[in-house]
């Protein structure tokens, strides 16, 4: 059975919800960086390190299958196709949200060790699919008849896109899953 | 020192943490795609026609593909395409004698979108040869894309007050009959209603006007 969507406007609001999750996550993922950074130095961040740990893989499997689960939303029920570049994101964020709910159940940090690689891939796919949407020339000078990677589905504040959006989850991916270990976990 | 059972109990808590925080994202979603797909909204466009009926007499055009250096289709007989405009207008690719060019465009494709205000831009600076048709057709419409409906965009770009502007069926006609490769797609043909080129994607003006003058009888 294949849901599909006569009302585009409603869409909206489903594009803010993601929007704003993209945000956040990106602004969280930041202060979680700069905390990182600051832990040897600074005791708050040390604390917010400590605090942020526990949370640290449920968040990254939560973001991940947040992301499997909103592609799949776009794609079968909206019927935004998926393009060549919207594919090979797809190959790494779905393998991470399955791997990272079995790691965060776990508790294996060790999992780092296959997720960084994926999320790495994964990040510089979405880096240039968003370039591509900023400036379409980069890769020709023509649309696909089909589903053209420079194809803006939706774009919410300026600059939150689809490839945003796996962008922000790929990173944040990458820096929660390598949160330094407790010793007593290592 | 480590007590086994207060740790077990412990893990015991986060795992359901976990499932109870996944549960919520599959229960939220879920709850989003509910209400999202309860609504009746329409998508009308005061009344114009974004997708039309679109006839094709004669053989339509082998696909393109622009990496072919040799287009199988030049030296073929155009099909000819009749169609309404955004009003209602009836318009055709009936040759009249006069060499044409077809401009293919998507309304959601950004190279269409940077095509556009350089063509009208290309009109009013007096650069286009005369002597020569120049139709487009909105073709590859959908309601779902960006940048819809594509009449408020050509209107918005002044692009029908130049040029007439056919509007494509939602299956695209009009862009199969002549093996549409991509947007924006451009087709010439000569006054004997014969293919002289057909490539797609963006092109330079200063390009456009030369191939253009080459149409014109010596």
């Amino acid at each position: 059975m294949r849901f599909t969507l006569n009302a585009p406007m409603n869409n909206e609001t489903f594009e803010l919800f993601f929007a704003m999750l993209s945000v956040a996550l990106l602004a969280g993922t930041v202060v979680v960086l700069v905390a990182r950074l600051l832990a040897g130095s600074q005791t708050w961040a040390a604390s917010t390190i400590a605090a942020f740990r526990p949370f640290a893989l449920p968040l990254a499997a939560a973001v991940t299958t947040t992301c499997l689960l909103g592609s799949l939303y776009f794609s079968e029920i909206v019927n935004y196709k998926p393009c060549r570049l919207c594919w090979f994101q797809r190959t790494m964020m779905y393998p991470l949200a399955i791997i990272l709910i079995i790691a965060a159940l776990r508790k294996d940090w060790k999992v780092k060790y296959y997720a960084v690689p994926l999320a790495a891939i994964g990040t510089v796919i979405a880096s240039y699919h968003w370039l591509l949407e900023r400036f379409p020339n980069l890769e020709s000078g023509v649309c696909d008849v089909d589903v053209p990677c420079e194809f803006v589905w939706f774009e919410l504040f300026g600059f939150v896109t689809l490839p945003f959006m796996a962008l922000t989850a790929f990173i944040a991916v990458i820096v929660f899953t390598t949160l330094p270990t407790q010793p007593t976990e290592q | 020192m480590n007590n086994p059972a207060k740790k077990k109990s412990s893990g015991s808590a986060n795992k359901g943490w976990i499932v109870g925080a996944i549960i919520a994202i599959i229960v939220g979603a879920a709850a989003v795609v509910a209400i999202t797909t309860s609504g009746s909204d329409s998508t009308s466009s005061d009344g114009l026609t974004e997708m039309g009926a679109v006839s094709v007499k004669g053989d339509v055009l082998p696909a393109y593909n622009e990496s072919e250096q040799n287009d199988p289709a030049i030296g073929m007989t155009a099909p000819v395409l009749t169609g309404k405009g955004f009003t209602g207008n009836t318009i055709t690719t009936e040759s009249t004698g006069t060499p044409m060019m077809l401009v293919f465009l998507a309304h959601w494709c950004p190279h269409c979108q940077r095509e556009v205000p350089l063509l009208v831009e290309w009109n009013k600076a007096g650069k286009t040869p005369s002597g020569i048709d120049i139709i487009a057709i909105a073709t590859g419409t959908d309601p779902a894309n960006p940048n819809y409906p594509p009449s408020e965009w050509l209107a918005r770009e002044q692009f029908p007050a130049l040029w007439p502007v056919i509007a494509d069926s939602k299956d695209t006609t009009a862009g199969d009959a002549f093996g549409l490769g991509g947007y924006p797609y451009f087709v010439l043909i000569d006054g004997s209603g014969k293919v002289v080129k057909r490539m797609s994607g963006e092109i330079a003006m200063d390009e456009l006007t030369v191939l253009l003058t080459a149409l014109l009888p010596a």
